[in-house]
């Protein structure tokens, strides 16, 4: 090859190419999508427009899931836990029950770092606050991270421990223990007790806001 | 066709000026690492073969046609390569009530109760011959449509658990879903109850889905003692 | 193809033996960029050394989970970014600044002017990464796969890699001879794409976040043209240059090398969307990645009959010299590995690969079967040129290739077989998750002890590597190429 002008534009034109089409057009085309309603109705023109006072979706992120997300990130969970649902009829996300519809764009819109995940050695987590609420979700993931073996006999996640402190009971239990059964063989030596760190009460109320139990109008929730 | 034709001239003019060179230069000249070392490298000019020709014309007619059919016409809100005619005309499949019992079983239930319905010792209860499964119809509705909180015996052990609520003030599964499930443990790793209906299970929720609180095994047996 | 067998020994690349005005020349460029390169190439053994350590405890963890959970600085996920980023930018990229700038010097035929002040660059390089990988053990780790480093250690990489990136542009501009030849055009054209994907993908992902999945996008755009764009074109540009210069037969065909280059800058571009099959993502730009993925079949078929037309009757030689041992496995594993990469980004194989242990074990392929022996290969070729001065030990030389060939092979199958079978399970809803993980176990065991066998190869590469650097006694006396599996003297190295 003699014509150095055109090895040199050839080369950037190949990357420019890759780049404007990737990244560029999406960017354009659905880089700024908005919060939305469930359904779309149409109005006097036929239109489709948001229902008034209908709520909007996705929720926004912020506040203690926010500090339970950097927890998430700087644990790398994301290299065992994907955070994305595919179709029903591709794969088995769908039929495992990890979450009801496939998840897309703007399902992603609110998140300051988007966390979708390439590999499952653990289940899908998009939806993991749909399948594990409430106290009883939140007690569960405590003894998962405290001990994963305790909630997952077989499980090779490791044990996040470290993000607990072991006690003396000072006179009443207190209420935000996390109660493994004095049998257990994770159980605290007696008279002690597992109190969540701040972290660890943060990445477990991430967890529970993990929720994909809305419908969008481009991704409805079939029966 | 083996012809050299490219091979890049080098007869260049010596431009080393023997006398002007330092010891270090004269040595790693003779150096036997260089020495034994083939000049620079270049290219034969053979032709491409027609074999590979058509392969690459083969792979770009199958390129343009893969994605002049599977782009759906480069929309953002179109994710799935094989649907026909866009959203508007998404084909519901309907699912039997078996199949909708075992997805929310697994999507819900599992992390506790297990793949095997035997819970954890000492942490969750076991569904396997639990008498709170096989027994009353009603009083297993009622646990799933408002939770249950504080200690359970079954089968002989005591948990004290936090198991939450389906119903509207949960994570407010339909009628139809809990039916479903309620179905699944009653008749899954061989536990063998009546069915739960669909029509039964409207019924519990206009009675009880408005209820906030939490049951506790008290008052659940108060209504419907083990028999 | 059917010349083959009448390669003409006209065409055959002479000894430089009469020619002592291009050995002056050579001599020179060695000597310009000696010290930068071997201080490079020494970096790279000790990332890799590290590497390999932090890649056990994670792979020894996966079955192990209860292995060294007392402190989070030892959790998996950092564990795992660690040893990509130390693998990745500290072995790879080391190994790049030393072998392919060493190369583009001769090629350009011009002494690489202030030599010295790339070691600068490699000083700035090695402290940027050694603050990244402590970042992220610490607990700064971004969670963006192929960008773990935290951003207050991206500036010192970035202005390490502008200094090596002008050098190598440099050594292009003041270049002698008309004909640029085809390891160039590789290694100029990844210099050129690597610093913009990294400035595009930080800019995007973590200085001024781009909404929702754009971020994703932007992402495996950048992490997989890293290995195409950045680790394959170097990869390829050290195998052009060393096979006919060690085997002394010319590269086979000069428009195959052109339709090779030029294919594999346009299909490899499109093809990073491919680790984002079925995910949120519309569906055409799914379309475009696969459809790029597996046109990659063509640059990698041109490239292989390329390589094989060159070295095709010449395997008792190509088979004596470490040298050409690397860069054939390397080659012919480029090969496989993007094929198999190519039938990967298939809708229907994706949906079981997807996910799974069988793309790690493509990455691995990859990046270390392909990349990796090709480097080893062009260290192992560059080193006595550099020192003027043989390998000590052909003994550690097999023992290195036979460590990484059966490692990277046992680790390829282990994780490929046993990530197939997860993935078929996980995409059964009726086989409960833990027991899919339970049927992995075996073969991440497996994926253990060729770690192992990995780990032995390198100390024994390092071991060689230092002990021909620093203890000169023995090498210096040696008047004979260190060749293997050979007593006569005198052949190629």
């Amino acid at each position: 090859m003699k014509s150095l002008p055109l090895l040199f534009l050839g080369i950037f034109f190949m990357l420019a190419f890759s780049f404007t089409g990737i990244v560029l057009t999406s960017h354009v085309q659905f880089g700024a999508l908005e919060q939305t309603t469930e359904t779309l109705e149409a109005d006097e023109n036929g239109n489709l427009v948001m229902p008034d006072g209908e709520a909007l979706y996705p929720l926004m992120e912020g506040g203690v899931t926010l500090q339970g997300k950097e927890v998430y990130i700087s644990m790398g969970c994301i290299y065992c836990h994907s955070q994305q649902s595919r179709r029903d009829s591709y794969g088995a996300d769908v039929g495992r029950g990890w979450a009801q519809r496939a998840t897309v764009p703007r399902d992603y819109i609110s998140q300051s770092r988007v966390l979708l995940g390439t590999m499952r050695t653990g289940p899908d987590l998009v939806n993991v606050g749909g399948r594990l609420q409430g106290d009883g979700g939140r007690e569960w993931h405590h003894k998962h991270l405290y001990n994963p073996q305790i909630t997952s006999k077989g499980s090779n996640m490791p044990s996040f421990a470290f993000l607990y402190k072991v006690q003396a009971i000072d006179g009443a239990p207190s209420a935000n223990a996390v109660s493994i059964p004095d049998d257990s063989p994770y159980a605290p030596p007696a008279g002690y007790e597992i109190i969540p760190t701040r972290r660890a009460e943060a990445l477990v109320e991430y967890l529970l806001s993990l929720k994909i139990n809305y419908s969008l109008p481009e991704a409805p929730i079939l029966d | 066709m083996s012809e050299d034709k490219t091979s890049p001239d080098r007869n260049r003019e010596s431009n080393i000026d023997s006398a002007a060179m330092q010891d270090a230069d004269m040595q790693s000249i003779h150096s036997p690492q260089l020495k034994r070392e083939r000049k620079e490298p270049h290219e034969r000019q053979s032709p491409i073969p027609i074999s590979l020709l058509t392969l690459i014309s083969l792979l770009a007619f199958w390129g343009g046609y893969y994605f002049s059919n599977y782009s759906q016409d480069f929309r953002w809100d179109a994710y799935d390569p094989y649907a026909k005619g866009g959203l508007g005309e998404v084909v519901v499949e309907e699912k039997t009530l078996a199949e909708i019992g075992a997805r929310v079983f697994r999507g819900q239930c599992v992390a506790c109760h297990q793949n095997s319905g035997l819970g954890v010792a000492g942490a969750f209860p076991p569904l396997v011959n639990s008498e709170w499964v096989l027994g009353d119809e009603e009083r297993l509705a009622r646990i799933l449509i408002n939770g249950l909180n504080g200690e359970i015996a079954v089968l002989g052990d005591t948990y004290n658990g936090n198991m939450p609520a389906f119903g509207p003030h949960g994570l407010n599964l339909k009628p139809k879903q809990i039916a479903a499930v309620l179905t699944y443990i009653r008749q899954t790793w061989g536990n063998n109850a009546p069915e739960v209906t669909v029509e039964a299970l409207e019924g519990y929720h206009a009675a009880y889905g408005s209820r906030t609180e939490p049951w506790t095994a008290e008052e659940l047996l108060a209504d419907f003692p083990m028999k | 193809m059917s010349d083959s067998t009448s390669i003409k020994l006209d065409t055959v690349i002479p000894y430089t033996t009469n020619d002592p005005s291009l050995r002056a020349e050579l001599s020179e460029i060695d000597r310009s960029i000696r010290s930068a390169s071997i201080f490079f190439t020494a970096s790279a053994v000790g990332w890799l050394l590290l590497g390999t350590v932090f890649a056990l405890i994670a792979a020894y963890k996966l079955h192990e989970p209860g292995f060294a959970v007392g402190s989070e600085y030892s959790t998996f996920g950092r564990m795992r970014a660690a040893h990509l980023n130390s693998v990745a930018l500290g072995f790879g990229n080391n190994m790049i600044f030393g072998v392919c700038l060493w190369i583009m010097a001769r090629l350009c035929r011009a002494p690489i002017r202030h030599g010295g002040l790339l070691l600068i660059a490699g000083a700035f390089w090695n402290i940027g990464l050694t603050v990244g990988i402590a970042g992220i053990i610490k607990g700064d780790i971004t969670s963006v796969e192929w960008l773990e480093i935290p951003r207050y250690a991206t500036p010192l990489l970035a202005i390490s890699y502008v200094l090596v990136g002008i050098w190598g542009v440099m050594a292009f501009r003041f270049r002698k001879g008309e004909h640029v030849y085809v390891s160039q055009w590789y290694f100029l054209a990844a210099l050129f794409w690597f610093p913009w994907l990294y400035v595009i993908a930080q800019i995007m992902i973590i200085w001024a976040p781009a909404q929702g999945v754009v971020q994703s996008i932007t992402n495996w755009w950048f992490a997989h043209n890293v290995l195409g764009l950045w680790l394959t074109p170097m990869a390829l540009g050290v195998a052009y240059y060393l096979i006919p210069k060690v085997l002394g037969r010319p590269i086979y065909s000069y428009y195959l090398s052109v339709l090779g280059f030029w294919s594999l800058a346009l299909f490899y571009n499109w093809a990073g969307v491919h680790h984002l099959i079925g995910g949120p993502v519309p569906v055409w730009l799914i379309s475009a990645g696969i459809v790029a993925s597996v046109m990659m079949v063509i640059p990698v078929v041109v490239v292989a009959i390329n390589h094989h037309m060159t070295v095709v009757g010449l395997h008792r030689e190509g088979w004596r010299s470490p040298t050409i041992r690397f860069v054939v496995f390397g080659a012919i594993n480029y090969t496989f590995v993007s094929l198999i990469g190519s039938a990967m980004a298939l809708r229907d194989v994706n949906l079981v690969t997807h996910f799974t242990h069988f793309t790690v074990g493509h990455a691995h392929h990859g990046a270390y079967g392909f990349f990796g022996m090709i480097l080893f290969g062009g260290v192992y070729y560059m080193m006595p040129r550099l020192l003027q001065r043989e390998w000590p030990s052909a003994g550690l030389i097999k023992i290195h290739f036979w460590g990484s060939a059966l490692g990277i092979l046992l680790m390829v199958f282990a994780l490929q077989i046993g990530g197939w079978i997860q993935g078929l399970q996980m995409n059964n809803p009726e086989i409960a998750f833990l027991d899919i993980v339970q049927n992995t176990m075996p073969w991440l065991k497996a994926r253990t002890v060729s770690g192992l066998l990995l780990l032995v190869a390198h100390l024994a590469f390092a071991l060689n590597f230092f002990w021909m650097l620093l203890a000169p006694g023995k090498t210096n006396s040696k008047d004979a190429p260190t060749l293997l599996n050979v007593k006569e003297e005198g052949a190629a190295q």
